[in-house]
């Protein structure tokens, strides 16, 4: 299962060479574009870690996503921190939220589970909205961040983007990394079947806690990264609708897969950037078109379909 | 030792229904037990109490001098006990080779896989797929096996983790003769190794292999003996021989 053959490092290494020179050939706008995407891809692999790996369908990847950009900001208001500091409060704080709910949510089976991690995603928004003096509330808050070693602003693109990608590669690692764990496969035996995996000696409960808590601080991490490069952060970023994004991309791309949610989340939102300026309706119906196709099609995603011809 | 496994008292209520009604039940080590009995004697419910899968109503079960009753069945099962399903219960869409990774590792979930640790699980997977007869196979998803290799599959799952008692559930349900053979001669090999104890309905393969036969009825012990006690038992003949033939 999943041998670390020389090919895939050696094309992990070349994308990464290449995310690493891409600014020198992109305009402004888009070095800045591509760092975005590098925090949306973290967040799907947050989501991916739960639904692709462990089977765990969980609709509050924002709200984790949400309390790390309030991690961020908030320490950034009330403390005179440095940048990893910051983002480890970012993380730190995702892992928290997620290991308070994911206590009640993993106790929960089915259908449940998707519901008690979709309200979580409510109360932040209502929370966030009413305690305005510490959120901002609604118009959410600006931040300023500081220079990168004292020298580059945050308002330039470039900054964010080696900012961005040191963590995004080392994120691609870590769950490169996980998943090859003893721990790592088996959340494998939760996903394929929980039953067999609990007489196999398996804590079922305590696994998907864990995988829970993990999956809370790597969207923690992508809501500090994001509030970091936007300079801003707002309640409503918690909405469940954000999970939802990560689940589409991730689901287009192919859950399950390191690559997945990697392609899944830069080919949808460069469709919707392209769109954007000539065809308002476009990404919708395209994202809805491209949806249906999936999951008639190609139901293990763009990658998953991949696999499945290379091995046959 | 000769109270391997020991159920004193046991009892199992489904509703207003009785499935094990104060059973006791002893199992020596190393020897191989058939359970037997018509449709709703409670012998699927006894194995899954064993395990853990179920909570029993009443009773004590103890299993290696310690009480198990009450525990989560992930921790029976790291005790050395393992269970083969009577409907294959494998990873679908994990190969066999990752199937019975899963078994060896036992439960195991730490973060650090040393060489050594990697190699015994490595050896694991290929004894037992030599035991099971699936070594061609290994690379296959465990979903697109055919019928008779899943249950082959399954009753590697069980081996995996090298366990002291191995439950069956109808070991050879739904095969040929052939195969049917080959899980009797993959048993008798694990005599003297392995206590088993086997629910089956196919009577030439409890014959042929157990040390013991447990006969119950409604949930109780209705007889107990060799193979050639049982066959003569008059009671027995009364409600199981008579309806099996």
């Amino acid at each position: 299962m999943m041998n670390l053959s020389w090919w895939r490092v050696g094309g992990a290494v070349l994308g990464a060479i290449g995310l690493a020179l891409l600014p020198y050939v992109l305009p402004q706008f888009w070095i800045f574009f591509v760092a975005q995407i590098m925090v949306w891809i973290i967040l799907a692999q947050s989501f991916n870690l739960l639904f692709g790996y462990t089977g765990l369908l969980s609709l509050g990847q924002s709200a984790y996503f949400t309390l790390g950009a309030y991690g961020l900001a908030l320490l950034l208001r009330h403390a005179e921190l440095g940048l990893p500091l910051l983002l480890i409060g970012g993380v730190l704080a995702g892992l928290i939220g997620a290991a308070i709910i994911g206590y009640l949510a993993v106790r929960v089976q089915g259908h449940g589970f998707i519901i008690v991690t979709a309200v979580p995603t409510i109360l932040l928004i209502l929370l966030g909205q009413d305690q305005s003096w510490l959120t901002g509330g609604d118009n959410g808050i600006n931040l300023t961040p500081p220079k990168l070693f004292g020298l580059y602003s945050f308002f330039k693109p470039l900054t964010s983007y080696y900012v961005v990608l040191p963590f995004f590669l080392l994120m691609m690692i870590f769950i490169a990394w996980l998943i090859r764990t003893p721990l790592g496969r088996a959340f494998l035996l939760v996903r394929e079947n929980e039953e067999r995996a609990s007489i196999l000696g398996y804590n079922v409960l305590r696994l998907k806690y864990i995988a829970f808590v993990i999956a809370g601080g790597i969207a923690g991490l992508a809501g500090a990264l994001d509030a970091l490069i936007t300079a801003y952060v707002v309640p409503n970023s918690a909405s469940w609708t954000i999970s939802a994004d990560a689940i589409i991309w991730t689901l287009v791309g192919g859950a399950g897969t390191l690559l997945g949610p990697i392609v899944g989340t830069a080919l949808l939102l460069l469709l919707r950037e392209f769109l954007s300026d000539i065809w308002a309706y476009g990404y919708p119906l395209l994202l809805g078109i491209t949806l249906l196709l999936i999951v008639r099609f190609a139901p293990n995603g763009i990658i998953g379909e991949l696999k499945s011809w290379t091995s046959s | 030792m000769d109270q391997f496994l020991k159920t004193h008292q046991l009892s199992k209520y489904f509703g207003g229904v009785t499935a094990v009604n104060q059973l006791d039940f002893t199992v020596a080590q190393n020897e191989i037990r058939a359970v037997i009995g018509p449709n709703g004697a409670g012998k699927t419910t006894l194995l899954r109490l064993i395990i853990g899968e179920l909570t029993p109503s009443t009773g004590e079960i103890t299993f290696n001098g310690q009480r198990i009753d009450g525990l989560p069945s992930h921790k029976i099962a790291r005790m050395g006990m393992a269970k083969a399903f009577q409907i294959p219960q494998i990873f679908p869409n994990l190969s066999v080779y990752d199937n019975l990774w899963a078994a060896a590792q036992n439960g195991e979930t730490k973060l650090w896989a040393g060489r050594a640790w990697r190699k015994q699980m490595h050896e694991r997977v290929e004894t037992v797929l030599g035991q099971i007869g699936l070594i061609e196979s290994a690379h296959v998803e465990a979903g697109d096996l055919a019928h008779g290799d899943q249950k082959r599959l399954e009753i590697g799952l069980a081996l995996g983790n090298v366990p002291k008692l191995l439950l069956l559930d109808e070991p050879t349900a739904g095969l040929s003769q052939n195969e049917t053979d080959a899980i009797m001669q993959l048993i008798e090999s694990l005599r003297g190794q392995v206590t088993v104890i086997m629910v089956e309905h196919d009577m030439r393969v409890v014959m042929g292999l157990a040390d013991t036969i447990t006969v119950l009825h409604f949930g109780e012990l209705l007889a107990q003996g060799t193979p050639d006690e049982i066959r003569a038992d008059p009671n027995v003949r009364e409600v199981y021989l008579s309806r099996a033939s």
